[in-house]
């Protein structure tokens, strides 16, 4: 037997979900028919070969792609370790760097606007078509590398002097390790966090003011606020940026694997292949995602 | 108090401190992208020239002006590419309001598929489209060589990594009170309504945000329009063919790296004056949008 009020109720659910489907319609039909139809075609692709006379033909081979990835292509092996590696050591120095620079661009001085606009310019000139450009501009490059040559050094730093010293403290050996690991690729970590600077920005904006006056009455400092205030408020945002650094980190056109695929797709036109190893990595890209999610949950949830 | 005043400025000069040594490092790259564009040959061969040059010029824009056809080319790829992005900002909070605000079966799945659009290496599914688009659909349809397959892309969110603009924008739907929402419904508001009248201003800001951020992403990754439509020329076109043309100019050989470098140079800082004018000019509009609004967060 139902009541009046309940059908009613169920209704109105219903609608609301008839509604939910109304606003993702756009994505959802696009999503079926040009991503996931084509990645089954890609998933078939992976395992055949492709011959070209005339017309486009298809030739099963079993799983050869994968056994050449695997077996005979040491390069994508090596590539592969050492992408997930630099990933792993990548993503917290970019997370916590994005959030110290988002947080000292956030209140009011001078010259804030022109930081702002400074630090989008990684956005710009870290991917896509620039860096291949610069690439193989020797005259640049000779140019930029004279400079650390000279003593003025941009790229590299020599760490040795500041490692003993700091091993002199008695700091942990694997801390000062990782901590000349990020001095160290300054350069990298900056360009690849102009967009995670953005979206804590983004963050950091919507926390009302309210928060922070209310906490200074009570006689918080500065340091007590950023704990108990900005890093719960922000907290989405760090997933968000969590999950965009990890993805960002292996399907980047600069990384070494996804520009092997991409030459095999679109310069040497071996279709079959690049499928097999864009397939491997996506499963490998997705283990590490999960991976990272699961830890960010963990740590999210232990802080709540 | 005095004290606490020191400490004031203490922190405010750190702050200068870290953020004047990272744009210096964000800047160098680029300083001397710009000083190679003010260069001429004979600077690269004089020893005593290591960054200005000795007589600057401004010759080169004009020389880089002509190589990527600046007027018809930049107008082109700007008529192309800002109605593609209108239609991806629009699609995307669409989407993205969606993903936020409703409880329908699938909706975390869906959720699911917008970041695996962002995850997937984009020639998985890339190709096999490519392959389909010479007949298209139950009709078989030509779709190569138009601009219809990057419209379909944008109309569904689809475009240039803009799966993280869903994030971003469900993200911030996702922070609206459930009151405001109930009260609007009891006021009689549909919920389009409710999303044109309170969710759109409030996201004004992310919004204009957002925008800049597809067309950036657009602007320095053509590959798709690049694939789609080869034939034309627009501007990034220009650029890449720098690497690949033999002969750049009439009367250059293809050999002079010089020459070369400096064209790339200063075609690239054409190449990004746009993107510099449009983050300044969305720069006045957000502070607007947040002094107006008064609905932040």
């Amino acid at each position: 037997m139902k009541f009046k009020g309940q059908e009613k109720q169920s209704l109105l659910i219903s609608k609301r979900e008839r509604q939910g489907y109304f606003f993702t319609a756009p994505f959802a039909i696009g999503f079926f028919l040009l991503i996931l139809f084509p990645m089954l075609k890609s998933f078939i692709y992976s395992f055949n070969t492709f011959e070209f006379d005339g017309s486009v033909k298809l030739i099963f081979c079993g799983l050869e792609n994968y056994r050449r990835a695997l077996m005979v292509d040491t390069e994508y092996r090596q590539l592969l370790l050492e992408t997930v590696g630099n990933m792993a050591l990548s993503v917290p120095v970019i997370l916590v760097f994005s959030m110290i620079v988002a947080v000292f661009l956030n209140n009011n001085f001078h010259g804030r606007s022109a930081f702002q606009i400074i630090f989008f310019i990684p956005v710009i000139v870290s991917s896509g078509i620039i860096p291949m450009l610069f690439e193989n501009d020797i005259i640049r490059n000779s140019i930029i590398n004279a400079a650390s040559a000279a003593g003025d050094k941009v790229s590299s730093f020599d760490t040795s002097g500041m490692t003993t010293m700091l091993l002199d403290f008695n700091l942990p050996s694997t801390l000062v390790k990782y901590l000349m690991y990020a001095i160290a690729n300054i350069l990298e970590i900056v360009n690849s966090s102009g967009i995670q600077i953005l979206v804590f920005t983004m963050g950091l904006k919507a926390i009302p003011r309210q928060l922070y006056e209310a906490s200074s009455i009570e006689g918080a400092t500065g340091w007590e606020n950023f704990w108990k205030i900005t890093l719960p408020m922000i907290m989405p945002q760090f997933i968000v940026n969590i999950t965009y650094t990890v993805i960002d980190a292996f399907v980047n056109n600069t990384n070494p694997i996804m520009e092997s695929i991409n030459t095999y797709n679109y310069s040497k036109f071996d279709f079959g292949y690049a499928a097999g190893l864009a397939w491997m990595y996506f499963v490998i890209i997705l283990v590490v995602l999960a991976v990272f999610t699961g830890l960010s949950n963990l740590f999210s949830r232990r802080y709540q | 108090m005095k004290s606490k005043k020191i400490g004031r400025a203490a922190v405010m000069l750190f702050r200068y401190f870290i953020l004047i040594g990272i744009s210096f490092l964000i800047l160098y790259p680029l300083l001397v992208t710009v000083l190679i564009s003010l260069m001429q040959t004979s600077d690269f061969l004089n020893s005593a020239v290591r960054y200005l040059p000795v007589s600057p010029t401004l010759g080169n824009y004009k020389t880089a002006a002509i190589f990527l056809e600046y007027g018809k080319t930049l107008a082109k790829s700007l008529v192309l590419n800002v109605p593609l992005c209108l239609l991806e900002i629009a699609s995307c909070s669409v989407v993205a309001y969606g993903l936020a605000r409703f409880h329908f079966k699938g909706n975390r799945l869906l959720f699911g598929c917008v970041i695996l659009t962002l995850l997937v290496p984009s020639s998985i599914y890339f190709t096999p489209f490519y392959f389909s688009l010479q007949d298209y659909g139950p009709f078989g349809w030509n779709l190569l060589g138009t601009p219809l397959p990057l419209f379909l892309m944008s109309v569904c969110g689809l475009g240039v990594k803009n799966g993280l603009v869903i994030y971003i924008l469900r993200q911030h739907f996702k922070g609206y009170p459930k009151e405001l929402e109930e009260a609007a419904q009891i006021d009689g508001a549909g919920s389009i309504r409710v999303f044109i009248s309170i969710m759109l201003p409030g996201a004004a800001s992310i919004a204009v945000t957002c925008f800049m951020l597809i067309f950036v992403f657009r602007w320095t990754d053509p590959t798709y329009t690049q694939i789609f439509l080869p034939d034309h020329e627009y501007i990034w076109t220009k650029l890449a063919s720098i690497n690949s043309s033999m002969s750049l100019l009439p009367g250059v050989s293809g050999d002079d790296h010089y020459f070369r470098s400096i064209l790339k140079n200063t075609s690239i800082v054409l190449y990004i004056i746009p993107l510099i004018v449009l983050f300044i000019g969305a720069k006045r509009r957000l502070v607007e949008s947040i002094e107006t609004s008064g609905l932040v967060g």
